[in-house]
């Protein structure tokens, strides 16, 4: 912590929206991300908040009728800066990036192998597109990323088919195929919530580990706070298709300034409480953003929403703290940016 | 995979036994016999029949006895000597009638397999990576029509434009002047050009269905993880569907074969007929009719041995295929 971070990844502004029968999706609704070196940010929030929408716009695997906006400057090894958003996502240039010096972990270990083929194959595979083509070094690379990630007998596992490993060994085998290509970001979409409590917890130490050794920056996306607690120094929450926090992790759970956040942190079970209490929740649930009004997304379920200024203009994301931003019109610094920008007129 | 191989072969005796019991007993259904029809016949137009004759015909198969005595009269020298009985009708042992024309209906059968597979998975590919697009809606379209217009029209309509455009003679498989002309390349070469109409004919329903089936799997596959995580690693989208949606959909496409083939060789009978193609379907049509049981036996018996042995082979493709199945049959 002694070097200036420099950013690795800066999203602006990024939109993105499905064009659906029903209206027009706002599944990402102007987000402002940054991610620096050696990072490991945690990105939280509900279902269908937009946080694997965000990780996929980054890898530009997002569905193809999806619109995009916005920038996602991405500072590459080389000290190129390449805007991944205004990329062919079936060009050279982004596949020459996609699995190489961004890769992605899934959700889902049952399915992310096909069946059809060996770990082995699918390994090497991406070994070959970005590392090397020569057949007998791949197979070494992808052995050695088996065993370093925890897989006993890895060489035998290459020849194996994804049916025969547990939902935990598969993990692993994905963890190894996304560092297989030495990624300098490693975005990892909600890796442990499809696995049960004990392999989470190898999962999570596996993958602080692999950091430790490969000093990429992550981005971990999850819903589980007590996950974002033991993994990331950076969190942002989500809310709706827009960061309405971010701050460190300690700020972030003892002076959570956004009514979302102080909601979802009250919302979490804890050991010692008393059984008689409920477990509280917030009111209400995620609204579909399909046309969505103008104002503060969280209005609706909001308990201190200001009435006429809430739910009129959408509150800008703005440091009221160090290193502490938040969309919220319960802090006169954001009241301030947003008059500045003329969004509301000067109220007494 | 040599167990799974032995164990399907097994099943295939099975189903051909029980397969030629039915059959048997279904063409017997009918009440009377062709050599009873054929004397109460001659009688009526008053010619006397040859008593001789018919009485060597009703003792040699047993007409006279119990069903399934008759049963082991035909089935036993068609299992020990390959003796597939004797046309009533025709005069002729039933295989030297048959054979021609059965090898004609495996041709026709199997190029009609291989012209639906040609014609249907490029374009149910370009369906699927193209949804709702112009092309995509045209095909459907196209698709639909074939499915939903009769074999027959269809026959009737390129009799007329292989007439008119490419002044082919209509129907049938051959010229007239190598009908009965024996094997020869000349030969061979009329037949190539005949088989453009019966095949498209023939394939056109199965194509539809083809299509249809394989876009729709495509489509589920491309939602899956796997293709998402092949995606995120920066494969290129061509070989990427290739390997992992498409390798995923010919499953059911293959073991769609077994469904096919049985299709087409039933769905030809009519084509055959409107077309005067000289395949089994009349022949075996004509032979129910006239009662004439050992034909027909034999026909059934032998589509449905060549039905049968195209589902195992489907099945064994599928295992060798789908390391899936491979697992699940070994274990």
């Amino acid at each position: 912590m002694t070097t200036q971070p420099t950013p690795m990844l800066q999203i602006e502004d990024l939109k993105v929206h499905l064009p659906l029968e029903e209206g027009v999706l706002k599944a990402l609704d102007g987000v402002t991300l940054t991610l620096n070196h050696g990072q490991t940010l945690g990105l939280v929030g509900e279902s269908g908040c937009g946080k694997s929408m965000t990780a996929q716009s980054i890898m530009r695997i997002a569905p193809r009728f999806a619109q995009m906006q916005g920038r996602i400057n991405f500072h590459r090894a080389s000290g190129q800066t390449l805007d991944l958003a205004s990329l062919d996502p079936q060009g050279d240039t982004i596949r020459s990036i996609r699995g190489g010096e961004i890769s992605m972990i899934f959700q889902e270990p049952m399915t992310s192998f096909s069946p059809l083929y060996t770990i082995g194959n699918q390994i090497i595979e991406a070994i070959r597109l970005h590392r090397t083509k020569d057949p007998k070094e791949s197979t070494a690379i992808a052995e050695d990323m088996l065993a370093r990630v925890g897989i006993p007998d890895a060489s035998a596992t290459l020849n194996k088919y994804p049916q025969q490993l547990s939902g935990g060994m598969r993990q692993r085998a994905m963890i190894a195929m996304a560092l297989s290509c030495r990624p300098a970001l490693l975005i990892a979409d909600e890796p442990t919530t499809a696995l049960d409590v004990t392999v989470q917890a190898q999962v999570l130490k596996l993958m602080r580990g692999v950091q430790a050794e490969f000093g990429m920056s992550i981005l971990y996306i999850t819903h589980d706070l007590g996950v974002i607690a033991r993994m990331v120094s950076e969190v942002a929450v989500m809310y709706l298709g827009r960061i309405v926090e971010q701050s460190t992790v300690d700020d972030l759970f003892y002076a959570p300034r956004h009514p979302y956040t102080q909601a979802l942190l009250k919302s979490i079970p804890r050991m010692g409480k008393k059984a008689k209490h409920r477990l509280e929740s917030i009111q209400g649930s995620v609204p579909v953003p399909i046309n969505t009004p103008t104002g503060c997304g969280f209005v609706s379920r909001c308990p201190v929403a200001i009435h006429g200024l809430c739910d009129r203009v959408n509150p800008p994301l703005v440091p009221v703290d160090n290193g502490h931003s938040v969309r919220c019109f319960l802090y006169p610094e954001v009241v301030a940016a947003a008059q500045q920008e003329g969004a509301v007129q000067h109220v007494s | 995979m040599g167990k799974y191989i032995l164990k399907r072969l097994l099943y295939v005796l099975i189903v051909l036994g029980l397969v030629s019991l039915v059959v048997f007993y279904i063409i017997n259904l009918p009440p009377g016999s062709w050599v009873e029809n054929y004397a109460n016949e001659l009688e009526a137009t008053g010619s006397p029949a040859d008593r001789s004759e018919l009485d060597f015909l009703t003792t040699r198969y047993g007409l006279d006895q119990p069903l399934h005595v008759q049963y082991f009269r035909w089935i036993v020298p068609l299992l020990t000597s390959g003796d597939f009985g004797y046309s009533f009708e025709w005069r002729q042992p039933v295989w030297s009638l048959i054979a021609d024309r059965l090898l004609l209906t495996i041709i026709v059968s199997l190029i009609s397999l291989v012209f639906v597979y040609a014609v249907a998975i490029p374009i149910a590919l370009y369906s699927a990576t193209h949804q709702y697009s112009a092309g995509d809606y045209f095909f459907s379209f196209i698709g639909i029509i074939g499915l939903a217009t009769p074999n027959f029209l269809l026959a009737l309509l390129f009799m007329i434009i292989m007439l008119r455009v490419f002044g082919v003679s209509p129907g049938g498989l051959f010229s007239p002047e190598y009908l009965t002309a024996p094997w020869s390349p000349a030969r061979v070469w009329d037949l190539l050009i005949h088989l453009p109409v019966p095949v498209i004919v023939v394939g056109t329903s199965g194509t539809a269905s083809v299509i249809r089936i394989l876009r729709s799997q495509l489509l589920d596959e491309f939602q899956k993880q796997y293709v998402i995580t092949a995606r995120a690693k920066g494969l290129s989208e061509r070989w990427l569907i290739l390997k992992y949606p498409f390798r995923m959909a010919l499953n059911p496409i293959i073991s769609n074969i077994g469904t096919l083939l049985p299709g087409i060789i039933s769905g030809s009978t009519i084509v055959a007929i409107v077309l005067g193609l000289p395949m089994t379907g009349p022949l075996l049509l004509r032979s129910i009719i006239a009662q004439d049981t050992y034909v027909a036996a034999g026909i059934l018996m032998m589509l449905s041995v060549v039905t049968v042995i195209g589902v195992m082979l489907s099945d064994i493709l599928l295992a060798w295929l789908d390391p899936r199945i491979r697992f699940e049959k070994s274990n």
